[in-house]
């Protein structure tokens, strides 16, 4: 096989993965990294490795936090793809005889299968940090022979479960009776890790894998099928089988994987989630023009699309004469009640926070981060969990989320200069943001209420009628009000 | 590409070398570590078998830190700003120490010249009950995650849960409580679908709903009776609520409260016509120690939310039967909540008789998220009831659970950064004088400054309970609930 086609193809898989990431769903790469907050901490070093699979857990949650800049996403997402791709090829290699053009072209596979599976945004980099180490481990396992034995238990606490792939494909490949004993031996090294690491897990989730999907007591099929495909394709490519054309039948396979893999992105990429995280990854980069720019051509059906292109709206001084021209569902589409979803709420506290109310604000972040369903914390919300207590004047808590945020890669320097700030009041009055909403915040004390929101935000107006925001709210409010008792 | 293994490992090496240690907290004036040690153990009162005071030394300029321990001709020497026990060596220094004081000279440098002080720790003689239970959560709002209930060995560091998300589906769970600190009778709530109350008899579980079609929700606060078969409870429509002003966070009040009782034996529920008046709420229902009274707390109905800080609990005492599981008969107004322009909360007897803790806010039923709320001594020989001045800081002091020897008590307090609970430890003479709190001792005594979650209702037991989460897990799933009628 010539040089060209071999470096040709994982160059072009890397640059269309790239792109995929950079351009058409960014907004995944801000969901992953907002919904976790690596530390460099030995702390949170040991907490990883003490599980099963902790390792690769711990390189892939060091990586997302990268996420933070798009294009580093799109990078590692590349460059992961390149890498699984390279060490299918090269695991196949040493399960068999080199193949031809046709079955180079299948190693895109397990890649593609991964692009498409990421279309669940809950898929953890852990997924597919394991399979690329499992894949890489291949070889190794090929020529282990009883090595395997230290090898398995190894490998298990490295990546988790995903190590039965090394383990099946040397099996398999080996073709010996022996061999099949060592997957009795793999169930008792998984039993035994299990008791020793993850005994306060249930068996069922260890054994699934502890870190590779954010949600419990979930496993999507696309989880155990890519390992299996991974396998097939290894086993795949190491027969020799001759074609008489190998140059169209390679293209055509390209042609097919290429179609699969747009089909399969179509089913997994559902377009309102995409839209909806997207509007939220653009409000955080402030490019509200662009949420309203993308709603004016397709705008989801559901109330958080609604309060993110509203606040969008107000913040481009459009909101009471245009927001009957967006897609509207009552009072909830200006500004949610607090749900247990670490999504949906996050414009309506962007929103709730600039019109001044840091403590209902502070609630919504933490229901927020307390939603992230495998309890990772977040540095988004911790950042305004942090500013909520100093718009408070309550530095001794900002001071704990401050100390976590310090200890990050991306918000260390905001951490620290916080603070500095709040060992000097002057210096928090001084902050434009910090005193402003200081100065449109509740005067009076008074238990707040969801149903009373728009009595709240009438209050605020009253109070300082400079308060814009509550103002335009307050009249935006009553009328989908009206046209919700219509 | 060939040696992408090779560049993986080669990354995640240098990435191990990335990580950083930790640093020391601010410490001193205007801070929240203004001890010179943090845990402070200065001039503590300990017990006999308590798991060694590791601390550290919280002057960031100091350098050369060493912490010299003496007792009964016993010494020995801690050198470095971490001052942390072997076990061994301190259960000795203990048993050496056991009713008299422990010497502790501390010095360091500075750049400003050495530093030197001495303080000392007192070894109590009565022994602490040897487990706590305590449910770990963020001080959050609505949304819980991660909820685990943990029981911790007194005696050393051993810790590990009874109940948590990960064999419950990440649901919601209430407080484990021990009757009168007993390890084999006890008590906690598992939350939502499949749900209920767990009961913890001898070390084995049932799954209890506890309601029925007269209750206006399913049980809430409570105890069990020590004869094991009664339980008392309160049932409580909660309405969780946001304060608007900065400087107030949280309310959580009833709107609705009534008591109950729940009969184990019988798998019946009573209710009482005299207890479910709509014009008064009642709360937070427990035994006395001898299981013939109720004591409880109660207030006039008022117009909520705006009348929350008219609603102002007080502590009363009416008789038990435990024949009959009869709740009733003349009711003692022990301490007026209007009178004193207080509210009761979480009153607890005693488990020898003699002393009823409760703690006071300025008003409502959830002093956890009220900086003024302090605790409180009744002596029930006379009545007299008094602030612990010793105990109470300026932060909330509460849920509080006393040993099985009535001679220990152990609180939740928000000390501090007046967000996260922590739970303290005091000794309670005869005379019902009380020692200056001490933390919980950790192995790595940074744990609190890294901890992001509450102790929540911290409760002592003599013993360990006998299951943990995943029997809990196993019950959850797989044993139906049975019905209270």
């Amino acid at each position: 096989m010539d040089k060209v086609y071999r470096w040709m193809l994982p160059c072009l898989l890397g640059v269309a993965v790239f792109a995929f990431w950079m351009w058409l769903f960014p907004q995944d790469l801000n969901y992953q990294e907002q919904n976790q907050l690596f530390l460099f901490t030995w702390d949170y070093l040991g907490e990883r490795l003490r599980l099963p699979g902790g390792p690769a857990d711990w390189l892939s949650e060091f990586l997302v936090q990268f996420f933070y800049w798009r294009w580093a996403g799109a990078m590692i997402m590349g460059l992961l793809a390149v890498l699984l791709q390279r060490a299918v090829w090269r695991a196949a290699k040493h399960a068999g005889v080199p193949g031809h053009a046709s079955a180079y072209v299948l190693t895109l596979i397990p890649s593609l299968l991964v692009l498409v599976y990421q279309g669940d945004v809950e898929v953890l980099l852990s997924y597919p940090v394991a399979l690329l180490l499992a894949v890489s481990l291949c070889p190794l396992f090929i020529k282990a022979g009883w090595h395997r034995l230290w090898l398995l238990p190894l490998g298990c606490w490295l990546i988790g479960p995903m190590v039965l792939l090394p383990l099946v494909v040397s099996v398999i490949q080996g073709r010996r009776w022996a061999d099949f004993a060592m997957v009795a031996f793999a169930a008792v090294v998984f039993y035994v890790e299990y008791r020793l690491l993850a005994q306060q897990y249930p068996l069922r989730d260890a054994l699934f894998g502890l870190n590779y999907y954010r949600l419990v007591e979930s496993l999507p099929a696309l989880q155990w099928i890519i390992p299996i495909v991974c396998g097939v394709v290894i086993l795949l490519c190491s027969q020799r089988f001759s074609l008489t054309r190998p140059v169209p039948a390679a293209v055509i396979v390209l042609l097919l994987i290429a179609g699969g893999t747009a089909w399969g992105v179509s089913r997994t990429y559902d377009r309102d989630s995409q839209e909806t995280l997207a509007y939220d990854w653009l409000i955080r980069n402030r490019r509200y023009g662009e949420v309203l720019r993308r709603a004016r051509k397709y705008q989801p059906r559901n109330a958080v699309s609604a309060s993110a292109v509203n606040l969008c709206l107000f913040l481009e001084g459009q909101l009471q004469e245009h927001f009957m021209e967006y897609y509207q569902c009552g009072t909830e589409g200006l500004i949610l009640p607090s749900i247990r979803d670490n999504l949906s709420d996050s414009p309506s506290a962007e929103a709730l926070w600039m019109m001044g109310m840091p403590n209902i604000t502070l609630q919504y972040s933490f229901d927020l981060q307390e939603s992230i369903q495998n309890g990772r914390k977040s540095g988004r919300f911790t950042s305004r969990i942090a500013e909520c207590n100093i718009v408070n004047g309550w530095y001794d808590r900002a001071v704990r989320y401050l100390d976590i945020l310090e200890k990050s890669l991306f918000y260390s320097k905001w951490a620290r200069e916080r603070k500095r700030m709040i060992q000097d009041e002057s210096l928090v009055m001084a902050d434009p943001y910090y005193s402003y909403i200081r100065s449109v915040r509740f005067k009076d004390d008074f238990i707040t209420n969801y149903n009373a929101l728009d009595a709240m935000m009438a209050i605020l107006y009253n109070q300082n009628k400079n308060n814009f925001m509550a103002a335009e709210y307050f009249s935006v409010w009553q009328k989908l009000k009206s046209v919700e008792e219509k | 590409m060939k040696n992408s293994n090779a560049i993986i490992l080669l990354l995640s090496l240098l990435l191990l070398s990335c990580s950083r240690a930790y640093d020391v907290r601010p410490s001193g004036e205007g801070t929240f570590r203004p001890a010179a040690v943090f845990p402070d153990y200065r001039e503590v009162t300990v017990p006999c078998n308590i798991a060694p005071l590791n601390f550290y030394y919280t002057d960031a300029g100091g350098s050369r830190f060493v912490t010299r321990f003496s007792c009964d001709g016993l010494s020995y020497t801690l050198r470095g700003r971490d001052a942390v026990w072997k076990e061994k060596a301190w259960k000795k220094l203990l048993e050496a120490a056991k009713g008299s004081d422990i010497q502790v000279v501390s010095s360091y440098r500075t750049a400003s010249g050495p530093v030197s002080f001495q303080w000392s720790v007192h070894v109590s003689a009565d022994p602490i009950d040897g487990y706590l239970t305590y449910r770990l959560i963020e001080p959050g709002f609505e949304v819980w995650d991660d909820l685990e209930i943990l029981e911790r060995n007194l005696e050393n560091f051993d810790t590990r849960a009874i109940s948590d998300w990960r064999n419950t589906g990440n649901k919601c769970m209430n407080c484990h409580i021990h009757s009168q600190g007993r390890g084999d009778l006890s008590m906690f709530y598992i939350r939502g679908e499949g749900g209920g109350a767990i009961l913890n008899r001898g070390g084995a579980l049932r799954k209890l709903t506890l309601r029925d079609s007269a209750m206006i929700s399913s049980t809430v606060y409570g105890e069990i009776h020590p004869g094991g078969r009664w339980g008392v409870f309160s049932t409580n429509k909660i309405i969780p609520a946001m304060h608007s002003a900065a400087f107030k966070r949280m309310e959580v009040y009833d709107s609705a409260s009534d008591l109950c009782v729940a009969d184990f034996d019988g798998n019946r529920m009573l209710t009482f016509p005299a207890y479910a008046r709509e014009d008064v709420f009642e709360t937070f229902p427990v035994f006395s120690a001898d299981g013939n009274s109720v004591y409880y707390c109660a207030s006039g109905a008022a117009r909520l939310p705006v009348g929350l800080e008219q609603m102002r609990y007080s502590l009363v005492r009416v008789p038990f039967d435990p024949e009959t599981g009869e709740l009733g008969g003349p009711a003692d107004t022990l301490w007026s909540g209007p009178a004193h322009h207080a509210s009761v909360c979480h009153p607890k007897a005693s488990p020898d008789g003699r002393w009823l803790l409760f703690t006071v806010a300025g008003y409502g039923t959830f002093p956890i998220n009220h900086r003024e709320c302090d605790l409180y001594l009744m002596d029930l020989a006379t009545g007299e009831a008094f602030p612990l001045d010793e105990v109470n800081s300026d932060k909330s002091d509460t849920y509080h659970s006393w040993s099985s020897s009535s001679k220990w008590f152990v609180f939740a307090s928000k000390r501090g950064d007046g967000l996260y609970g922590k739970p303290y430890f005091i000794h309670v003479a005869p005379d019902g004088s009380t020692t200056k709190p001490f933390l919980l001792p950790q192995r790595d005594p940074h744990f609190y400054d890294n901890m992001l979650r509450s102790f929540n209702v911290p409760d002592l037991g003599d013993a360990p309970v006998g299951f943990d989460a995943v029997e809990t897990g196993r019950i959850l799933r797989d044993v139906p609930s049975e019905q209270f009628d």
